[in-house]
């Protein structure tokens, strides 16, 4: 039945079709370019950044954006511009945090939902309900309340609140999988539970997630922004683009420029993360779509 | 209808029994003794004592658990340890506040999906559809607390239009109540509307190529009747579902809303008891929202089955 041009595309591996697919989205590429920079932007911000992000100026204090100052300076006089580079580093590592967090805990017992369905399923998703029924920010307000403020405990937070969507999606594909008549005929051959795990559903089950965890990097931002803002996430000297947006709400009518430009950064990060996340649904699902 | 309604109910119970469960397991994930850090930090070691037969905490966990539950279900929440006042009067003195916001949110939201969701839909593909949608994007990417601190510099500092901060209850006055209300609610609700809209015009999408849709067409009915009286009825019934999801975020966002904005609501209430470690208070703030919560969704399901009785029992 399939067509000649089908069959060359067939005997690339799924990884190269579903890569060549991705190149093709110039917005999708373009915003992961713009979080490969940030990234890099980050992690050598000692070298890239025009000042030290801690040195204060007492005599140019709440300045506006200036050939000197690009972002303005703050209520120290220190450089916006520079502080908003050194947030990224922790802005991004507390999203990238949440978010294997959010793996670590939501995955396992969603593979065992899926696998083993019955009272064990019930049980798991009764609990994943009760937990999704909680106002996120509130139970994460009320966790760190417990935990204590600090910007690790905020992700732990923002790890477990991100969990039950990770164990949905895993037990649904998991669920999947296990009816498929291969799976049956590597349990009637005697396979072990772990060989299938290893051999059939993980394979399968990798990509759908790996699509994921952009889009929920961004909502992990968003969401340590929040908790940042209200001083519940990173703590002095630590800075977030949340934080800085936070401290820099004191100044509101003198300065806007501390908040404009951190929570721009916030604004235009996520965007990305989504756009990206769109953009790898779109590429794998076009590929589910053919092989069913 | 009614034996729907009965499922449904019965259906919370196990529910709420887990909920209740995870929200007493707060006090056990408190790392240490909890009496030592509830009492504060130059507490003497009476006062210690004394938290700790207040709060049970010699007694076994599972007891003391029992106890609370029944104490909670009996609308006994505990005492304030910052003020001593009981839980459930502070929590109930607040809610008015949060809830009108986020009633005033959902306002929001479905004036701006509803619209926007109809015009991208029904003309998907063109420029105005590409536009709705870029902006939805950037509704859902926008920190809420930035958005509402650029309307403040905005609208309320710069051109003095709106009141930055306060609030006033509706009973007082509904013009000052909106006056007030009108920022908070346009940041708490942006994003859920950006959520609405995508639902709607997906929805529009798919239905106006159904084939009733094409017989009101082709019978000469003109577009704007067709969208209003054929289209819309079917593509707004998952949209009331969405709905009921959103409001969990809606709860949840009044807690950094309410303390951009000044107002005393339950959100500024958690916020403010994390710094007072007054964990029965958060404890109790947690309960109430959830309690909002599930019974907001109740009426959501309840409302679905009347809507669209495919999904009721038999």
């Amino acid at each position: 039945m399939s067509s000649p041009a089908n069959d060359s595309q067939r005997a690339r591996s799924a990884g190269q079709r579903f890569l060549r697919r991705f190149l093709q989205q110039r917005l999708a590429l373009g915003c992961l370019g713009f979080l490969v920079l940030l990234t890099l932007a980050a992690v050598f911000a000692p070298w890239v950044a025009p000042y030290d992000p801690l040195q204060q100026d007492l005599d140019r204090v709440l300045e506006s954006p200036s050939r000197d100052h690009w972002f303005g300076t703050d209520e120290l006089g220190r450089d916006v511009l520079s502080r908003t580079l050194f947030a990224a580093r922790v802005s991004l590592l507390a999203a990238a945090q949440a978010v294997l967090i959010a793996i670590a805990i939501g995955v396992p017992p969603g593979l065992v939902a899926g696998l083993w369905g019955g009272r064990v399923d019930g049980l798991i998703m009764r609990a994943t309900d009760a937990l999704m029924s909680f106002p996120p920010l509130i139970l994460a307000v009320a966790l760190i309340a417990v935990l204590g403020p600090s910007l690790t405990n905020a992700m732990i937070a923002i790890g477990i609140l991100l969990s039950p969507t990770f164990l949905r999606l895993m037990r649904a594909t998991t669920m999947a999988v296990a009816q498929e008549t291969y799976v049956e005929a590597a349990r009637s051959i005697g396979c072990t539970q772990g060989w299938i795990i290893r051999k059939h559903v993980l394979p399968n089950v990798v990509s759908p997630l790996f699509v994921q965890i952009s889009v929920f990097a961004g909502v992990a931002m968003l969401a340590e922004a929040g908790l940042s803002f209200l001083g519940l996430g990173a703590q002095p000297p630590d800075s977030s683009w949340g934080a800085m947006v936070g401290r820099g709400f004191r100044y509101l009518s003198l300065a806007p420029s501390l908040i404009v430009f951190p929570g721009l950064a916030i604004a235009i990060t996520v965007l990305a993360l989504y756009v990206v996340g769109d953009g790898l649904r779109d590429s794998l699902g076009r590929e589910i779509r053919r092989e069913s | 209808m009614p034996r729907f309604i009965l499922q449904r109910l019965l259906a919370l119970i196990p529910l709420l029994l887990i909920v209740s469960l995870l929200v007493f397991s707060l006090v056990l994930l408190i790392p240490g003794d909890p009496a030592y850090l509830l009492a504060g930090e130059d507490a003497t070691p009476e006062e210690v004592a004394a938290i700790r037969t207040e709060m049970g905490l010699d007694e076994p966990v599972l007891v003391r658990y029992g106890k609370w539950l029944i104490a909670v279900v009996q609308g006994d929440l505990g005492t304030s340890l910052f003020s001593d006042q009981p839980v459930l009067d502070v929590i109930l003195e607040r809610l008015p506040v949060t809830l009108s916001l986020a009633v005033a949110a959902i306002l929001i939201a479905l004036t701006i999906s509803i619209p926007a969701g109809i015009v991208s839909g029904t003309r998907a593909g063109t420029r105005i559809d590409r536009a709705v949608t870029v902006g939805s994007s950037i509704g859902l990417a926008l920190p809420n607390f930035w958005l509402g601190l650029m309307l403040v510099l905005v609208l309320a500092i710069w051109n003095p239009w709106f009141p930055a901060t306060g609030y006033t209850p509706l009973s007082e006055s509904l013009a000052d109540w909106w006056r007030h209300i009108l920022l908070p609610a346009f940041t708490l609700g942006l994003s859920a509307s950006a959520i609405l809209t995508r639902q709607l015009r997906g929805a529009m999408i798919e239905v106006m190529q159904l084939d009733y849709v094409r017989t009101a067409r082709a019978k000469g009915l003109p577009h704007r009747r067709v969208v209003a009286k054929h289209a819309l009825k079917n593509a707004a019934i998952p949209m009331v579902t969405i709905l009921g999801l959103q409001v969990n975020g809606l709860l949840g966002g009044t807690v950094i809303v309410e303390q951009i904005f000044g107002m005393p609501g339950i959100g500024q209430l958690a916020v403010a008891s994390v710094f007072t470690r007054d964990l029965p208070m958060i404890q109790g703030v947690v309960i109430m929202a959830v309690f909002v919560a599930v019974l907001v969704n109740l009426v959501v399901d309840i409302s679905y089955g009347y809507f669209n009785p495919k999904v009721r029992p038999r």
